[in-house]
């Protein structure tokens, strides 16, 4: 029997027949796996919690087929105080679905599980959601291999700002260089916090100061990376976190 | 097809039904067969009586006979005291407890963010509707005990609190009949959470 032991975190969890569950777990080792978790939704199942959104744990896989199956599994980290609050419970499903959405399934992929898990700790912290959002979008975009080129114009090499980011390079041009018709105005220190995050990561994000307008800015250069570069036209996640921020 | 076209038809529309494989359906098949004919026919307007009859109920969202449910119909029940769940069952559920006296309002699901399910596709403005008239004093919120559930109710306590309602959220907790020692860490700190004075 061919199984699977690994670290891996709940990414999404949906019903599945009567009593089970189908989940989608990033694993440490293999990457994005489907899951099927027999009876958990009993209400005596030992893994009624383990096969929860946003849990880290243990598992132990029976690889199959078309689908992998839950034989044991044990509990690391249940993001609890995620749940305690709509907006970092929004975040980090947004999260948890540019994972699922940007990765093929049984593919290896030890630095975005580490990435994600190290999202989540941090996100547990910090009071200012968006923040960590926009740090995570740009190092998810990096780990994928689309990090933007921000070290001056793409054309001429100018330092200063404004900028456009255009998406058809992945890169920032200055106002008197030739750009796609798609690329969005971006401000200098934008720019600035975007380098920050792409080189320090979550380390000491929560002293780093980011504006409401700064933070619009890289958050639609993200959105414009991810629908360009990626695919990712349509985040509901993202949708349903830009309407809980307005109440 | 091994079987005379009739039966097979029977066996196809038997295995639509949740947790039923070919085989049950097959077993479920020959037991309808075997059955008087009256009984049968019985059984099949019985299905399609119920499919034709029964709606939501305009107040609540539980499922109705008529323009109102049971529940909302009965005069005798707490008017002040409403109960919001997520499905018509969870209602059924509630009602064999007979603890609740309340009203009930039921969400017709939980948001999922990562599924697209969001405060619009449920019936959170029924329930505003409902609860902006000031005759309630106190909402219980008895979604599931799950990551949706709980992000539901945490959607629901934001836009309700600012009318000055009380808002509840049911206990979390070990089953009863079960067992310490194979609950898992989640339960076990909010049933610990949870404790009180004995």
């Amino acid at each position: 029997m061919v199984e699977l032991r690994s670290d891996a975190l709940v990414l999404r969890s949906r019903d599945w027949r009567e009593a089970d569950r189908q989940i989608t777990l990033l694993t440490r080792d293999a990457g994005k796996v489907t899951v099927l978790a027999r009876g958990v939704k009993k209400s005596k199942s030992k893994f009624a919690a383990l096969v929860e959104p946003l849990t880290l744990g243990r598992y132990l896989l029976h690889r199959g087929k078309a689908m992998d199956i839950l034989i044991q599994g044990e509990i690391v980290k249940p993001y609890f105080s995620l749940h305690q609050d709509l907006l970092h419970y929004a975040t980090a499903q947004y999260f948890c679905e540019l994972v699922e959405r940007s990765l093929p399934n049984n593919e290896p992929a030890v630095a975005i599980f580490i990435l994600l898990v190290a999202a989540l700790e941090i996100l547990e912290k910090d009071a200012n959601p968006a923040r960590v959002a926009r740090c995570f979008e740009l190092s998810l975009i990096d780990e994928l291999g689309f990090c933007p080129a921000l070290e001056g114009c793409f054309y001429c090499g100018q330092q200063s700002g404004p900028y456009y980011f255009d998406f058809a390079h992945g890169a920032i041009v200055c106002g008197q260089c030739p750009r796609s018709q798609d690329s969005i105005l971006i401000s200098g220190a934008a720019v600035a916090v975007m380098k920050r995050f792409l080189k320090q990561g979550f380390h000491r994000l929560a002293i780093c100061s980011v504006s409401a307008t700064v933070n619009g800015e890289i958050g639609r250069v993200c959105a414009g990376v991810f629908r360009t570069s990626l695919g990712l036209a349509e985040i509901k996640s993202r949708s349903f976190l830009a309407s809980i921020e307005k109440i | 097809m091994f079987y005379p076209e009739p039966i097979a038809r029977v066996i196809e529309a038997f295995q639509k039904l949740p947790g039923v494989g070919p085989k049950t359906a097959q077993r479920l098949a020959f037991f309808v067969l075997s059955l008087p004919r009256e009984e049968v026919v019985a059984m099949a307007r019985a299905m399609v009586n119920a499919r034709d009859k029964t709606r939501y109920c305009q107040s609540c969202g539980n499922f109705s006979d008529a323009e109102t449910c049971f529940v909302c119909r009965d005069s005798r029940r707490d008017q002040s005291l409403l109960c919001v769940v997520q499905d018509p069952r969870d209602v059924l559920a509630l009602e064999r407890t007979r603890e609740f006296k309340g009203l009930y309002h039921v969400l017709g699901g939980a948001i999922s963010p990562i599924d697209g399910v969001g405060p619009d596709q449920l019936r959170i403005r029924e329930l505003l509707a409902r609860t902006g008239g000031g005759s309630f004093r106190e909402v219980v919120l008895a979604t599931n005990p799950n990551v949706e559930g709980e992000a539901t109710a945490l959607y629901i306590a934001r836009i309700l609190k600012p009318l000055g309602l009380r808002v509840t959220r049911i206990a979390h907790g070990l089953p009863v009949g079960g067992d310490l020692e194979y609950a898992d860490e989640v339960t076990l700190s909010r049933a610990m959470e949870g404790r009180r004075e004995f």
